[in-house]
Parts: C-alpha cells; sequence; structure tokens
C-alpha cells in the first residue's frame, strides 16, 4: 500500500486530517469516493492505529480541559477570582506578620525543677554565686540554682545581715 | 523583712517576683498615658517579693 507521506506530516500536527475536511466540503456524489477509499487511502495499518491513538489523546485532553476549575468559566469571572486570590494571599501575609508578633510577645515557657537541698547547701551555693562579682536580684538565685523563691529571700536576708551581700546602689 | 499575710494586703513596685502553684495566662490592657498594663493572677501557695538588686560586699570594695 502506497503511502501519501505529506498527509501523515499534516495529521501529526491535528488529528482531524485534511482529508476529512475534504469530505466535508464535497459535494455529495463525490463523498462517495472518499467514504469507499476512507481515511485509509494511501496509509498504513500502523499510521491509521496512530490517527486512532491521537484521536483518543485529544478526546481526552478535552475531557480533562472541561473539567478543570476555570473549565465553565467565563474569563471575567476567572479575572475576579485571580483578584480574589490575590486579596486573600495578602490577607495571609499580614495574619502571618501579626501571628509573628503576638509569638515574640509571649513569654517562652522554661521549667524550673526546684531542687530540696538543705538550707546550709542552699545558702553556700548562693554565696558561691555572689563569689563572681554579678548583681543578682532573688528571681535570678532562683531560677540560677532552682530554688524556692521564699528561701531564697531568707537567705539573702540572712546574708544581708551578715553584711556578706549588700544592695547594689548603682542598679536602683 | 515585713511580710504580708492579710487579705487585701498590697505590694507595689517595679519590680516584684512572683512564685505560684498556678498563674493565669497574662491579659493585656491599656493603662495610663496609654501604657500598655498586663494582668495575671496568682493561685496555690502565691509568694511575692519586691526585689534587690544584690551584690557581693567584698567585691564592691
Amino acid at each position: 500500500m502506497k503511502t501519501n507521506l505529506s498527509q501523515v506530516e499534516a495529521t501529526k500536527a491535528w488529528p482531524w486530517s485534511a482529508r476529512s475536511t475534504d469530505w466535508l466540503l464535497a459535494k455529495p456524489e463525490e463523498r462517495e469516493k472518499f467514504i469507499v477509499l476512507g481515511d485509509s487511502a494511501g496509509l498504513t495499518k500502523e499510521d491509521i492505529e496512530e490517527k486512532v491513538r491521537r484521536v483518543k489523546g485529544s478526546i481526552q485532553l478535552e475531557q480533562l480541559v472541561m473539567t478543570m476549575p476555570f473549565g465553565g468559566l467565563e474569563p471575567a469571572d476567572v479575572l475576579y477570582l485571580m483578584e480574589e486570590n490575590a486579596s486573600l494571599r495578602q490577607e495571609i501575609e499580614q495574619i502571618k506578620q501579626k501571628l509573628s508578633e503576638l509569638e515574640e510577645r509571649i513569654p517562652e515557657e522554661r521549667v524550673i525543677v526546684l531542687r530540696e537541698i538543705s538550707r546550709e547547701e542552699a545558702k553556700e551555693e548562693i554565696r558561691q554565686l555572689f563569689l563572681n562579682g554579678r548583681t543578682l536580684y532573688y528571681s535570678d538565685i532562683a531560677e540560677e540554682l532552682g530554688l524556692d523563691l521564699k528561701l531564697v529571700v531568707d537567705i539573702c536576708h540572712e546574708l544581708q545581715e551578715s553584711g556578706e551581700i549588700g544592695v547594689d546602689d548603682r542598679v536602683l | 523583712m515585713t511580710e504580708y499575710y492579710k487579705l487585701g494586703d498590697a505590694l507595689m513596685a517595679d519590680r516584684i517576683a512572683v512564685q505560684a502553684r498556678d498563674i493565669d495566662k497574662p491579659r493585656y490592657g491599656e493603662g495610663t498615658h496609654s501604657h500598655k498594663i498586663q494582668f495575671t493572677k496568682l493561685r496555690g501557695s502565691a509568694y511575692c517579693v519586691i526585689e534587690l538588686p544584690l551584690k557581693s560586699v567584698r567585691e564592691r570594695r
């Protein structure tokens, strides 16, 4: 069977061959010629199968486009949706920014396990803490040593009375 | 050092250290002159002390 290569090349670009158009444009009496010969005229079996595959692929693609989100929408609707999408994205960004600001304001939670040690041990540890010359508040000591705040206040009061520590006037 | 136990006793200072079994989440509000202010509540064995900056006396000399 002879193959018209130019015809094959044309059908690669579009599954509906020029032959189909010719058939539609042809006079009724001339259409018989196309029917008799069909699309197989000048084509091998493989070419016909290839054409069938392309036509099926085209139909599937069309069905896919129809089921896409914008398939049945007017261009104005698509434009409106795009604007809506942009404004929603902008709002999300603003919310994210506000959320991060709020998160910064929330104090970080830290678990401090209070140790149960004797009063004398605690007193010695507080003495050691003051040795490096730092200015410390009750809360700093309680946090660093993991001690009960009331115990720290009592011991610091004792150390103040014994003259070991004193109020740092430069900070006040 | 004075300890206040009576209901209605108050502390007022720039810096108060607190400790309690349960502390509510702070609520934010507007104070005087548009200063922001926070409120919270301590519950269960609450202890508060006005903080003092303390330093070793030996170090200062």
